[in-house]
């Protein structure tokens, strides 16, 4: 059976498309799919050290479009988990290397042998994010609820509806539920009414997301993690399946509190 | 004129003001409860203002982005809709929202007011739901519609639809038209409307 191609889009810069494709992409490969990353932020390459993966790049996009290689030989396996492989992005070239017929071209092709594509694309509504749109059956956009991402989102929205593309489904990533309580940062309700989308994932703002970064294993890698549990639900979600969104609030059980406590003493004895 | 010693001047004010007792007696208690409730209130929202903002400052700045229009050629668009709207209906001055939404491909502009009814519980027996408007003045608010809108923005003439949703206490009248793609505000009207004082945006 033929995959599908989804794009990452956003609209705003440095708002989480490439931790969300790194994170969705591992997540539904160790789901037990098969599954391609392609980084189409050509000039700009990020996917594949998110991935940790940028010790053994060969060749990369461009080159495979060029013919210079065969996709297999640009796509590099992941460390992690099976049946995960990326196809890194250029970093000498610009986005006018590629024109969006090759990318679709590429990936009808590569569709044949994998469940899952997934293209990092660009930030803007420039060239590169139309090459990345060009070849996806469906879009997931990632904002962080903030006005200015918001309103880029929302632009992005048109273009891919315009695109003829479905309505593209929402990642609400980097939400502050502290915030979100004292009423300093818009529900995901405010969002979704706004943006008239539907949900696929909220995502807390969590250090751990820079520690996984740090380290190019991804966060849904840490059972423990609360943004990589958050990932390997929306990859749930991408499969087809209902999960119910996680609760953002975490509040401390009475257990906790006393631990806490205790832990608290424990310090200021060890102190003094 | 001699100003009153500062002294003098508090005797006089002590000597005004009421007897705690005549206060109590003179303010009734749901009004004092109102007042707190009131302060309360307002120093929550003050809390929750920048969520707020965000919300009301983003659905602005949609609206613009989504039909290419100016701030000024919304708020009079959203003046002339309201002014045409209310001759068929009568409805709250401030209920009238209008919005610009992707609908699939089509991009929509929406405005829709809420008229408050009366429930009827012997109505509720009818067949036929209370209408707000005949069919004929629903055709005449369509014209109306369309030509009011087609001074701003480049729109599909057969696509003007009014629609009316009954709700237990009230009825939404809302209109929608579909607007051309890639157009905004067209030159013309620009040109003709957007100068005039009397079509600059309200403050909604
Ligand atoms: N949920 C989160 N919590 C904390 N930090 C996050 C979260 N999501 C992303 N970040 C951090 O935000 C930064 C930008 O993320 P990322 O590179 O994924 O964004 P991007 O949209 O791909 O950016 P660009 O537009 O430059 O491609 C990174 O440093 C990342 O670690
Ligand atoms: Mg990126």
């Amino acid at each position: 059976m033929e995959g599908e191609v989804y794009v990452i889009n956003s609209g705003k810069g440095g708002v989480g498309k490439t931790t969300a494709t790194a994170n969705v992409g591992s997540a539904l490969s160790m789901r037990g799919h098969r599954v391609l990353l392609i980084d189409a932020d050509i000039g700009l390459r990020n996917l594949d050290v998110v991935m940790g993966l940028e010790n053994r790049i060969v060749y990369d996009i461009v080159q495979v479009i060029e013919g210079v290689c065969q996709p297999q030989q640009a796509m590099m396996r992941d460390r992690l988990t099976e049946n995960l492989y990326v196809i890194p992005a250029a970093q000498t070239r610009d986005k006018s290397a590629v024109t969006g017929e090759q990318v679709k071209k590429l990936c009808d092709e590569l569709k044949q042998d994998f469940d899952y594509i997934i293209i990092d694309s660009p930030a803007g509504i420039e060239q590169g994010f139309k090459n990345a749109m060009a070849a996806a059956d469906k879009a997931i956009v990632v904002t962080t609820p903030d006005v200015a991402a918001i309103r880029d989102a929302d632009r992005v929205i048109g273009f891919i509806e315009a695109a003829g593309l479905s309505k593209p489904e929402l990642i609400l990533n980097r939400v502050r539920p502290g915030m979100v309580r004292r009423g300093d940062m818009m529900t995901t309700e405010d969002i979704l009414d706004l943006l008239s989308v539907s949900l696929l994932g909220i995502v807390p703002e969590d250090e751990k997301i820079v520690v996984s970064t740090n380290k190019g294993v991804p966060a849904v890698h840490d059972m423990n993690c609360r943004s990589g549990e958050s990932f390997r639900r929306i990859a749930a979600r991408v499969e087809g399946e209902d999960v119910p969104m996680m609760r953002m609030e975490v509040r401390d059980g009475i257990f906790t509190w006393f631990k806490k406590m205790v832990g608290f003493k424990g310090t200021v004895r060890a102190n003094a | 004129m001699k100003r009153p010693a500062v002294a003098e001047n508090l005797k006089e004010i002590v000597k005004r003001a009421p007897s705690l007792s005549e206060l109590g007696k003179r303010m009734n208690r749901p009004h004092a409860l109102e007042t707190i409730g009131g302060l309360v209130k307002r120093a929550f929202e003050k809390e929750e203002a920048s969520k707020y903002a965000a919300h009301n400052r983003l659905q602005a700045v949609l609206l613009q982005d989504r039909s290419s229009l100016s701030a000024e050629g919304l708020g009079a668009l959203r003046h002339d809709l309201r002014l045409v709207m209310s001759e068929y209906v009568i409805a709250d001055r401030d209920s009238m929202e209008m919005d610009v939404r992707q609908c699939g491909e089509d991009l929509m502009l929406i405005a829709n007011v809420r008229v408050n009814v009366v429930s009827d519980p012997a109505e509720e027996l009818d067949e036929e739901p209370k209408r707000l408007l005949s069919p004929r003045r629903a055709a005449a608010l369509k014209r109306e519609l369309l030509e009011v809108v087609s001074g701003y923005l480049s729109i599909d003439a057969g696509s003007v639809q009014v629609e009316e949703e009954r709700f237990s206490d009230s009825i939404a009248l809302s209109v929608s038209v579909k607007i051309e793609e890639g157009e905004g505000f067209s030159e013309d009207a620009s040109a003709s409307h957007g100068m005039e004082p009397a079509w600059r945006p309200t403050a909604d």
